[in-house]
C-alpha cells in the first residue's frame, strides 16, 4: 500500500484546505434521536445475531491504557455452531480457538494448551433476557447517524449510564450485518478509556470450519492446562453484600484455582461474579497473606480498573470494567457472615 | 535493504489483511521478530486507520491540548524542530474551531485526545509527517528512517502527560504494575467477561486479543 497510501495521507495532512472539508464531509451527522428506534435490547440482539450468522475474518486492534494490542480473527458459523480463532499479532504469541463456549488457548513459548469453558458465551440470549430490564433502566440509547468502519458504513450509537456507577458506550454496528465492528468505553467526563475496533474486515471469507476444527484439536505436544472450578454460592463460603451496589446483580460464584505465583504454586481463591447487563465486576477473595498482599490500592488499565483491600484475615481483588468508586462500593458493602 | 523494502511491503499487506497461509504466518512471525518490524506493522495501522476513517488524524477539537504538547515539544527537545504538519494542524484556525454538537457527547472530550493517546503508543505524530516527508525523498530511504526515529523520542516521552487522569486511581492511572497475581485474576476475570452483552461474541474478542499484550 506503501506509496498510495503515503500520497493519500500527505494530502490528507498536507492540504489543509481540503482536510477542513474532510473533517466536515465526514464528521456524522450527529443526529441525535432521543427516542431510539430500536431499544437496548433490540440492538444488542442484532449484535449477537451477527455473530451466529456471519462468517469474517479480520484484524482486531485494541487500544487503552497506553498500549495497543492487535489480534488477526477468523470467524465462521453454520447456525448451529460458532468457530472463532484469533490469532496475536502483538505481545507474547498465541492462538485461541473458539468453538461456542469451549476456548483453547495455545501458548507456543511455554508449550501449554489453556483449555476454558466460557459458560457465558453460550449463554447470551438468556443472559441478555434476564439483563434487558436492568440494561434499559441504567443505559440510555442515543442513535447517532452513521460513520464508516474498516470500510463498511456503520450506525453509530451510545449508551449513556444514568448514574457514575458504571462507564459509557459507543458502539459502531455495521449497517447490512449486524456486526459490532468499534467499541469505545467511555468514562463520566466522556472521555474514552479503551477502544477496540476491527481496522479490516472481510465479510462471507473462505473461512473453513473443518480447518479450524483441525488446528483446533492438534494440540500435540502441548501441556493441556485446565483451570480447576467449583461452582458454589458467596452464602456457602460465608459471605454476603450487605449493601446492594445497584444494577449490579449477582450472577456466578465460584471457588477456582489462581495461578498465583511464577512458580504455577496454585490458591484456591472465591470469585463472585456480578453484572448490570453490560459491564462486570469480580470479587476476588482469598486468605490474607502478609508476604504476598501488599497495601490496598487501586489501579487502571484502560476500562478495567482494580482495587485491593484487607479484610481481617481475608485480602479482596476488585476487578471489573466500572468506575473505582463502583468497586469502593462493592468492597464497602462486603461483609464476613462467619 | 532490498529485503528491508520487501519486508515492508509484506507487512503492509498484513496490515491490509491481504496475506494468506505461509506469507502470513511468515509476516506474523517476522513483526514479532524485531522492533523495526513492530513499528513498521503499527504504522500502517495507524496509515489504514487515518485513511479508512476520512479524517485526518487530529480533530484538533483540543487546541489547548496540542498547543501544551507542542510547548513540551520545544522544551524538552530543543534540538528538534517539531514537524512541520504537528504546527500546520496546530496553527490551523480553522480546525481549532471545536463544534459542539449541542451538548451532545458524541465527541468525547478526548476524541482527539485519544487518538493522540493512541498516535503516541502507535508511532507518534511525527511518524506521521515523517510518512509524508518520505514520499518526497523517496521510501526506504535511510535518512528517513532515522528521522522516524528521531521524531518518536519525543513524543513517547510525553506519553504519561498524555495519559488521562482519574481522580482517586493514583498518579499514574495507567500504568498497571505488573503483578503475576494480579494478572492471574484478571485473566480469570476476563474468563467471564461475557457475563456483559455487550462484552458477549465482541468482547471474546477483545479480551483474546488484549489478553497479555506486551507491557
Amino acid at each position: 500500500m506503501s506509496r498510495y497510501i503515503a500520497g493519500l495521507l500527505l494530502m490528507a495532512l498536507g492540504a489543509t484546505a481540503m482536510a477542513q472539508t474532510t473533517i466536515t464531509a465526514a464528521a456524522p451527522a450527529a443526529v441525535d434521536r432521543p427516542i431510539a428506534e430500536r431499544s437496548v435490547g433490540d440492538w444488542l440482539r442484532r449484535m449477537h445475531d451477527a455473530s451466529r450468522r456471519r462468517a469474517y475474518v479480520g484484524t482486531f486492534v485494541v487500544a487503552g491504557g497506553g498500549r495497543l494490542s492487535s489480534a488477526r480473527i477468523w470467524h465462521v458459523c453454520d447456525g448451529t455452531q460458532q468457530m472463532e480463532r484469533v490469532e496475536s499479532l502483538t505481545g507474547a504469541p498465541r492462538s485461541t480457538f473458539r468453538r461456542n463456549d469451549q476456548v483453547l488457548t495455545f501458548l507456543p513459548e511455554s508449550r501449554v494448551v489453556l483449555a476454558e469453558k466460557r459458560e457465558s458465551l453460550g449463554l447470551f440470549p438468556q443472559l441478555l433476557q434476564a439483563n434487558s430490564a436492568a440494561i434499559a433502566q441504567y443505559y440510555r440509547v442515543h442513535e447517532f447517524g452513521s460513520e464508516r468502519v474498516a470500510g463498511f458504513e456503520a450506525d453509530v450509537l451510545e449508551l449513556q449510564p444514568v448514574d457514575s456507577l458504571r462507564f459509557g458506550y459507543r458502539v459502531w454496528i455495521e449497517k447490512d450485518t449486524g456486526l459490532m465492528v468499534k467499541l469505545q468505553t467511555l468514562n463520566g467526563r466522556g472521555q474514552v478509556l479503551e477502544q477496540a475496533a476491527f481496522s479490516d474486515l472481510q465479510f462471507e471469507a473462505p473461512v473453513s470450519m473443518t480447518k479450524l476444527a483441525q488446528m483446533m484439536r492438534h494440540t500435540e505436544g502441548y501441556k493441556l492446562e485446565k483451570p480447576e472450578m467449583r461452582k458454589t454460592t458467596a452464602e456457602a463460603e460465608g459471605w454476603v453484600l450487605k449493601q446492594v451496589v445497584p444494577g449490579f446483580q449477582p450472577m456466578s460464584c465460584y471457588q477456582r484455582s489462581v495461578k498465583g505465583s511464577a512458580q504455577s504454586q496454585h490458591e484456591h481463591t472465591l470469585q463472585w461474579i456480578f453484572s448490570d447487563g453490560l459491564a462486570s465486576v469480580s470479587l476476588f477473595i482469598e486468605p490474607f497473606v502478609a508476604r504476598r498482599h501488599g497495601q490496598p490500592a487501586s489501579q487502571a488499565m484502560g476500562a478495567t480498573h482494580t482495587l485491593t483491600r484487607r479484610f481481617g484475615d481475608w485480602w479482596l481483588t476488585a476487578v471489573g470494567e466500572v468506575p473505582t468508586e463502583t468497586l469502593a462500593a462493592f468492597a464497602q458493602g462486603l461483609e464476613r457472615q462467619k | 535493504m532490498q529485503e528491508a523494502a520487501k519486508n515492508r511491503e509484506l507487512i503492509s499487506a498484513l496490515a491490509d489483511g491481504q496475506l494468506r497461509d505461509e506469507d502470513f504466518a511468515r509476516t506474523v512471525e517476522g513483526v514479532t521478530q524485531t522492533e523495526d518490524a513492530r513499528l513498521t506493522w503499527r504504522t500502517y495501522h495507524l496509515v489504514g486507520d487515518v485513511l479508512r476513517s476520512g479524517e485526518p488524524v487530529v480533530s484538533a477539537r483540543d487546541a489547548d491540548f496540542l498547543q501544551s504538547l507542542k510547548l513540551r515539544l520545544q522544551q524538552e527537545t530543543p534540538q528538534l524542530r517539531p514537524v512541520a504538519a504537528t504546527e500546520l494542524i496546530a496553527n490551523d484556525p480553522g480546525m481549532t474551531g471545536a463544534r459542539v454538537k449541542n451538548g451532545s457527547k458524541y465527541w468525547s472530550a478526548n476524541d482527539g485526545r485519544f487518538r493522540w493517546k493512541m498516535l503516541a503508543g502507535l508511532a507518534s505524530l511525527s511518524t506521521v509527517a515523517v510518512i509524508g516527508w518520505q514520499i518526497v525523498s523517496g521510501w526506504g530511504d535511510l535518512s528517513g528512517a532515522r528521522q522516524l526515529a528521531l521524531a518518536q523520542v519525543p513524543v513517547q516521552a510525553l506519553q504519561p502527560e498524555v495519559g488521562l487522569t482519574q481522580p482517586g486511581v493514583g498518579a499514574e492511572p495507567q500504568r498497571m504494575i505488573r503483578d503475576p497475581q494480579l494478572d492471574a485474576l484478571l485473566a480469570a476475570h476476563k474468563q467471564f467477561g461475557g457475563t456483559s452483552a455487550l462484552q458477549g461474541p465482541a468482547g471474546f474478542l477483545r479480551n483474546a486479543t488484549f489478553e497479555g499484550g506486551a507491557p
